[in-house]
């Protein structure tokens, strides 16, 4: 499946293959384009210009009910004059299946959501995770070719959109049913998806394995959206096959990451705050990067412990993972420390993306 | 605190006492109308003096009375459809289109609503005088649709100002055409609104007496213009009657709407 | 979304309502009927004839301030009800909005009968009156200003009511209770708080209702008298008795003016989905 949009305001540029049975995420801020996208896909809205296959048969001109979508939407968007089963069986109506036909195949989409007992029930008897559980059996019962979930977990509480998320998962694993999926929560997009595609701007920045998108962010967009990290700026000042150095404010920067900046030129070094130590001496050995720093603040969140750290030039400050920290004595907010950044955990990103 | 609780407890009960004794001003001089279309004096006397049908019998048999209902009744359904049909399409372009005048035209239709109903009359009989038609039943229904459509258009797109198009979208996405996507899912979801546009419709026509004054002729003659008519020079107890049997109609219709409208399927 | 679904309802506006109103401007201006719209010499002839005379003044005025009373009246009148049925949780509130709205669907020719029997030389208050002794005879009570200002009050009751009672059931009651915290006993918390707050479903109201009054026609005619004549009245004498169809026009003209400026001030200043006609 290829599907490609040319210039519009909410999405400039789109270019993106889904593998047959993948579950892919379009992750982003409000207003980066990826309801819009979503919106193309179904046929709700028109591409400007630009093609869109599904199953390699152009969909870009075909109204949305001949496309073989399911949809899932964050509101349920249950039928409120229906019962559930005929809410699920609406879709094989409109196909034109057999009566007798549909009946069973409402009872196995039920089945697959464990709503069976259900199906008489009107949608406002139900609560949220349940009209949610069987929004998703109305959108599979067709068979459709593409899966469309458009934020259909973000109306529910945290216990209920964790199951959910899992059962979604599940499911279209053991269906193989090809996924797009739009969302503004990272952490959700990161624990459901082969890929995510993270859209900024009407542009997809990045579009890669959850793994990759944490470890190694192409754009300082992506790591600033994904997970938490501190962006110090700096000039290249030599560059060779294994090594770069980097000048900043804070002190000269070795970095054994690959990276196209040439010397001379303004860059953004990034590093995440598990990968910033606290040492007590400013004798680095290690290379990478090292700086004195202040304790300005700390925050307990239960599993990790994060700590703000104030330096002397900036008033950015530079967030470091104190979680394993706890060889040391308990640092106090005033306390001033070295960090370190090893070199093989300093990205580098130009300056001009920001 | 008790003492606080004391007071706003009397308050409640004068405020009570009180909308107890306004609906009863409301409601009287209704009730008393049926209490005097039974009487059998010859003429509007209180108390009554006693009890007959001779008043609904004098209505049954005015040829005048029975015309007009026939009429009112033609008319009122007649206007009412067609109020429906041209309303409930315009709603959807109106609440969901765009396109340039949408907003210009919503407010005409609504200013329309503000207009007294006596400067239609006259303004619609100088537009038949001009169109050189001569008046008939047909300008009469012409008349109470253009009252009427207003009141649908505004309650059909009230409903789906209210109702997001995700709906129409779920339907689309289950493989619905635009027009069954519309017939199986948007139409049910403004039953709401069409029911209480119809009913506006319907009640605005069959209670109408200044446009239908105008554009009517004696024999097209309608209920309330046969009994304004009738009151202008005459004062017995057979316009009680006939008041109380426009009212079985009206409430009779309204009911009918509702249930018609419950057993699609909408509560 | 096919556009050509408004198609229907703009012919019909433009056919039954633009049309109508510039023909009536027309000939209110001494166009003749059977011509196109300001096809003929236009003078506001018929206008300086028409407010050259008293009579129209008095009706003009008469209409004005009749409206005005009764707006104030169903302003007093409806804002306890309205109160009530915003704030009970009594099973009678919706009988209460049953009553109240039996006015709207019952139609002009009951209500007239109604209050004529309720007032009438030989009807329910006067004999109330003699029977407890009150007054010796009966009391003149109908075909005149009480009698008008009082149907006009119930005709249009319900435009009074449904507009006060939204703007109160949509004030948060965590305002309320705001005050009340900050030591205002309940009476202080309606004055200060709950009042200010319900004033603009009043206003809102008022119009509505002021309005209704200028445009009523079979209560001014049927319940009051030759001394009582309200615009829509006049508007009809000159139609038919007088059979005068420029100063009918021109009448007719002059109360959609101001229907037009009611209008113009509920956009200006009210929400216009609230406004409930």
């Amino acid at each position: 499946m290829r599907k490609s949009y040319g210039t519009t305001l909410a999405v400039e540029h789109i270019d993106l293959d889904i593998a047959k049975g993948e579950f892919v995420s379009l992750l982003g801020p409000s207003g980066c384009g990826k309801s819009t996208t979503l919106m193309m896909v179904a046929g709700f809205e028109v591409p400007t210009a630009g093609e869109i296959h599904i199953r390699d048969r152009r969909v870009d001109a075909l109204p949305p009910e001949k496309r073989r979508i399911g949809m899932m939407f964050q509101s349920y968007a249950l039928f409120p004059h229906m019962n559930v089963t005929a809410n699920v069986e609406y879709g094989l109506r409109m196909r034109g299946v057999p009566k007798a036909e549909r009946g069973p195949r409402v009872q196995r989409a039920l089945d697959l959501v464990h709503m069976q007992g259900f199906a008489d029930r009107a949608p406002r008897q139900l609560s949220g995770g349940q009209q949610q559980r069987v929004a998703l059996a109305r959108a599979l019962v067709t068979e459709p070719d593409i899966l469309l979930l458009d934020e259909p977990f973000s109306a529910l509480d945290r216990k209920l959109r964790e199951e959910l998320q899992r059962e979604v998962r599940d499911l279209q694993r053991k269906l193989g049913i090809t996924t797009i999926f739009v969302t503004h929560d990272q952490e959700e997009a990161l624990l459901m998806s082969d890929r995510v595609a993270v859209m900024n701007e009407g542009r997809v920045e990045q579009c890669t394995r959850p793994q990759n998108l944490y470890g190694a962010p192409a754009t300082s967009f992506v790591a600033k959206f994904i997970g938490r990290g501190s962006f110090v700026d700096g000039t290249v000042r030599e560059r060779s096959a294994t090594q770069s150095l980097i000048d900043t404010a804070i002190g000269q920067a070795t970095i054994t990451r690959p990276q196209e900046a040439a010397p001379g030129a303004q860059v953004r070094i990034f590093f995440r705050p598990e990968h910033a130590r606290l040492v007590e001496s400013t004798a680095a050995a290690e290379p990478g990067l090292s700086f004195p720093a202040t304790l300005r603040s700390l925050y307990f969140q239960g599993a990790t412990t994060m700590a703000e750290m104030k330096v002397e030039v900036s008033e950015e400050p530079i967030v470091v993972d104190l979680s394993e920290r706890s060889q040391l004595h308990t640092p106090a907010e005033g306390d001033r420390f070295t960090i370190h950044v090893p070199a093989t955990r300093i990205h580098v990103f130009p300056a001009m993306g920001e | 605190m008790s003492e606080s609780s004391g007071k706003s407890r009397w308050g409640e009960r004068v405020l009570n006492g009180y909308v107890f004794l306004m609906t009863l001003v409301l409601a009287f001089p209704l009730l008393v109308v049926g209490l005097i279309s039974f009487d059998t004096a010859e003429y509007i006397n209180f108390p009554p003096s006693g009890f007959s049908l001779k008043w609904y019998r004098s209505v049954v048999e005015n040829p005048t009375f029975m015309l007009s209902l026939g009429n009112s009744l033609i008319v009122a359904l007649a206007s009412t459809a067609c109020a429906l049909l041209i309303g409930v399409p315009a709603s959807l372009v109106i609440a969901r289109g765009r396109f340039p005048g949408r907003d210009l035209l919503y407010a005409l239709c609504l200013s329309s609503l503000t207009v007294p109903w006596i400067v239609y009359g006259v303004s619609l009989l100088f537009l038949w005088a001009v169109l050189g038609f001569n008046l008939s039943i047909m300008t009469l229904i012409f008349g109470h649709t253009v009252i009427g459509t207003p009141y649908v258009l505004r309650t059909s797109v009230a409903v789906l100002a209210d109702m997001p198009p995700v709906y129409e979208h779920a339907a689309r996405s289950l493989g619905a055409s635009p027009l069954r996507a519309f017939w199986t899912v948007t139409l049910p979801l403004m039953a709401v609104g069409i029911r209480a546009g119809a009913a506006f419709a319907f009640i605005v026509s069959i209670v109408n007496i200044p446009i239908s004054l105008f554009v009517t002729t004696a024999e097209n003659i309608t209920m309330p213009v046969a009994v304004f008519n009738y009151m202008q020079y005459n004062f017995d107890p057979s316009v009680a009657a006939f008041s109380i049997i426009q009212m079985i109609i009206i409430a009779f219709f309204i009911v009918f709407a509702v249930r018609a409208a419950r057993s699609g399927g909408v509560s | 979304m096919n556009t050509m679904l408004a198609a229907p309802i703009t012919t019909l506006m433009v056919i039954g309502y633009v049309l109508p109103s510039l023909l009536m401007l027309s000939i209110s201006l001494g166009g003749a009927i059977g011509s196109w719209p300001f096809a003929a010499t236009l003078s506001f002839g018929k206008y300086i004839e028409v407010f050259s005379s008293s009579y129209t003044w008095r009706v003009l005025v008469f209409t004005l301030i009749v409206s005005v009373a009764v707006a104030v009246v169903n302003a007093l009148l409806a804002y306890p009800m309205a109160l009530y049925l915003a704030r009970s949780r009594s099973k009678w509130t919706g009988t209460v909005f049953l009553i109240a709205f039996t006015p709207l669907a019952v139609g002009m020719n009951m209500m007239t009968m109604g209050w004529l029997i309720m007032l009438g030389k030989n009807g329910v208050i006067n004999y109330a009156l003699q029977a407890l002794s009150l007054t010796s005879g009966p009391v003149p009570l109908v075909y005149g200003l009480i009698a008008v200002v009082i149907g006009l009050a119930h005709i249009s009751f319900t435009f009074m009511l449904l507009p006060i009672e939204s703007v109160l059931r949509s004030i948060d009651p965590a305002i309320e209770r705001a005050s009340r915290s900050l030591g205002a006993p309940p009476w202080r918390t309606f004055l200060t708080i709950t009042l200010p707050l319900s004033f603009e479903g009043v206003a809102a109201g008022m119009l509505i209702v002021f309005m209704q009054s200028c445009g009523a026609f079979v209560i001014p005619l049927l319940l009051g008298g030759s001394s009582t004549v309200m615009l829509p009245v006049a508007i009809w004498e000159q139609m038919t008795v007088a059979n005068d169809r420029a100063a009918g026009a021109a009448l007719a003209t002059v109360l959609a003016v101001i229907a037009l400026f009611i209008l113009a001030i509920q956009l200006r200043y009210f929400n216009p989905r609230r406004s409930t006609q």
